[in-house]
């Protein structure tokens, strides 16, 4: 049961997800980094089908590097984030992406921002956003507790209780989740919750 | 056989040689090669210019025969015509072909014997066919009499000293057209054309014949050919909105002008068409570099320019411009700067506003990129104060 979630604070935005690698009954591995720097300044978490989540996630990558280097300058997240549903949307009809996306960018002009892109090339900017099914828990707790303009502390202490709430009402809650941040000085890790080691 | 239609090849620059095909029913078969003559010149090309410059090329491709015109010329002199022209050209190039005869046969020093009637031929694209007496008289009447112009047939092939003829020819065409300069001032962008259709019946209520709104921020002016702008302007449209579709963000100007000589890049380099006849001047507005004045020409080159000018005596105004440009002009002294240059190098004698297109690119007071067309009421004003109108000869 996979699960990424995010939310936007005061000049960072941050993106949660599981780490459990599954198939089937099988854990293959539970220190799976599903969230991919996208470049300087962008975070993508992705959820969904394995095969398809590496294969969207790199091509998306690789063609925002190659933008950068073509023209010099960096894409914005609001031009990654259209790009991304875009190309969602010309192989929906044909062979789609089955793939959750979170993304998350820090641009110089405009801050922080929170990107939902569904699988079938939903595209939404929003503060705060959940996928799986501990998107039912988590949602509510941001709900609930959410607030603009939250520092770092009070969006990871939202975060943590966002992940306990998983971990204690879904019945195969994941066993790990990492924790990523993007803010004006980039996008890097921060840290993970763990109850299991690798 | 065939069809009787007369058909005039001209091979050269200039139409120094014009052939018509004969009409009448010459018994023996006509070739292939009658029939259909290639179009394929390089295969059979045959330089009859003084025997110092001449260089020559391969006549044919082969069989290992020498070509043997005195065969050839005894031949075409059993034949009767009525045609007194043709034969004229027949005893011309009975002379020349002698000439030619002794390079020839240097020429062809790896092959042995001589083109027999008879002897079948292979063409370099492949083709065969049978020599008749016929066929031969045909290939010696169809080849181009000047050498020089050798390389400028193909847009596609170098010439030994590393041009492109084709695109410079373009260029050449250009140089006729209206000229159009573009000037980059720190509040907007400037860009004033000739117009070189001005008749009292042409209908000018919307439509501009130098100034094009690519997109919201782009605008481009155009010099040269307006049929090739027309497309060009078109294809500049789409792949802006293209990028906008994929991106919903305004397409970068320099993005825009890459993309657009990438397409013009093609034309010089494969497909066997020729190249754009245009060249433009784009002005625009974009986050990351602001104001952005890029000239491009045929080749498919292109560069950031701070004042430009395309089109006819570009060179002079390119030069005033050299020389009255500050950094930081303004938009109003753009205007006039580029009005004043532009009236300098003007062919015609008076400078009135339905001779002149002037656009200018600006950000409005809430921040939007604005294009705007000057009226022409306006811009007769605007010569009138800067003093660069010409009162006709006859006041």
């Amino acid at each position: 049961m996979e699960c990424v979630f995010g939310m936007v604070g005061k000049g960072f935005a941050l993106v949660v997800a599981d780490s459990s690698a599954v198939n089937s009954i099988l854990v293959h591995k539970s220190n799976e980094d599903k969230i991919m720097v996208l470049d300087s300044h962008k975070l993508m978490g992705a959820s969904g089908e394995a095969g398809d989540r590496a294969q969207f996630t790199e091509y998306v990558q690789k063609n925002v590097a190659l933008y950068q280097y073509r023209n010099g300058i960096p894409l914005t997240t609001k031009a990654a984030a259209n790009f991304m549903r875009g190309e969602l949307a010309t192989a929906l009809r044909k062979n789609p992406y089955m793939v959750n996306i979170v993304l998350a960018g820090y641009d110089q002009e405009t801050g922080p921002s929170l990107y939902f892109i569904d699988y079938i090339a939903t595209l939404h900017k929003v503060d705060k956003t959940a996928f799986g099914y501990g998107s039912y828990f988590a949602l509510s707790m941001m709900d609930r507790h959410y607030h603009p303009n939250m520092t770092v502390d009070e969006a990871l202490e939202l975060a943590d209780q966002c992940i306990d709430e998983i971990r204690s009402r879904l019945v195969v809650a994941p066993q790990n989740f990492v924790i990523k941040i993007v803010d004006q000085d980039g996008a890097r890790e921060h840290s993970w919750r763990r109850t299991t080691r690798d | 056989m065939g069809d009787h239609k007369s058909r005039s090849y001209s091979y050269s620059d200039g139409g120094d040689m014009q052939i018509e095909r004969y009409h009448g029913g010459i018994g023996p078969k006509r070739s292939n090669f009658e029939t259909n003559p290639p179009h394929n010149f390089r295969s059979y090309s045959v330089s009859y210019g003084p025997p110092s410059k001449t260089n020559m090329d391969l006549v044919v491709a082969g069989t290992g025969r020498e070509f043997d015109f005195k065969k050839q010329k005894s031949t075409a002199k059993s034949w009767s015509f009525n045609d007194h022209e043709f034969q004229r050209k027949k005893r011309v190039l009975a002379i020349k072909s002698t000439l030619l005869k002794g390079k020839l046969k240097g020429l062809l020093g790896r092959v042995s014997g001589g083109l027999k009637i008879g002897t079948p031929m292979l063409f370099m694209d492949g083709g065969k066919l049978e020599w008749t007496g016929n066929s031969i008289r045909h290939l010696l009447l169809q080849v181009p009499l000047k050498m020089s112009r050798r390389y400028d047939s193909r847009t596609t092939i170098f010439s030994p000293e590393g041009r492109l003829y084709q695109v410079e020819y373009a260029m050449e065409a250009i140089g006729n057209a209206g000229s159009a300069i573009g000037i980059l001032s720190k509040d907007g962008v400037v860009l004033v054309g000739e117009k070189k259709v001005t008749s009292k019946l042409l209908q000018t209520s919307t439509s501009t014949e130098k100034m094009y709104k690519i997109d919201d921020h782009i605008a481009c002016a155009v010099a040269g050919i307006m049929s090739d702008a027309n497309i060009l302007i078109n294809t500049a449209r789409v792949q802006a909105q293209r990028y906008t579709f994929s991106y919903q963000e305004p397409m970068p100007v320099e993005q825009l002008v890459q993309s657009l000589c990438d397409t013009k890049q093609g034309y010089t380099q494969f497909g066997g068409l020729r190249p754009f006849g245009v060249s433009f001047l784009f002005a625009g507005w974009d986050k990351n570099y602001r104001f952005q004045l890029y000239m491009s020409d045929p080749s498919g080159n292109y560069g950031g320019w701070k004042a430009a000018a395309i089109g006819a005596n570009n060179q002079a105004a390119q030069s005033m411009l050299k020389q009255d440009y500050k950094d930081d002009i303004s938009r109003e002294e753009a205007v006039q700067l580029a009005l004043k240059v532009l009236s300098k190098t003007m062919d015609s004698t008076s400078l009135t506003s339905d001779k002149l297109e002037l656009a200018e690119l600006f950000l409005s007071s809430s921040g939007k990129v604005e294009y705007q067309v000057c009226t022409p009421d306006a811009l007769s004003k605007m010569l009138v104060k800067y003093g660069v109108t010409q009162p006709p000869a006859d006041a």
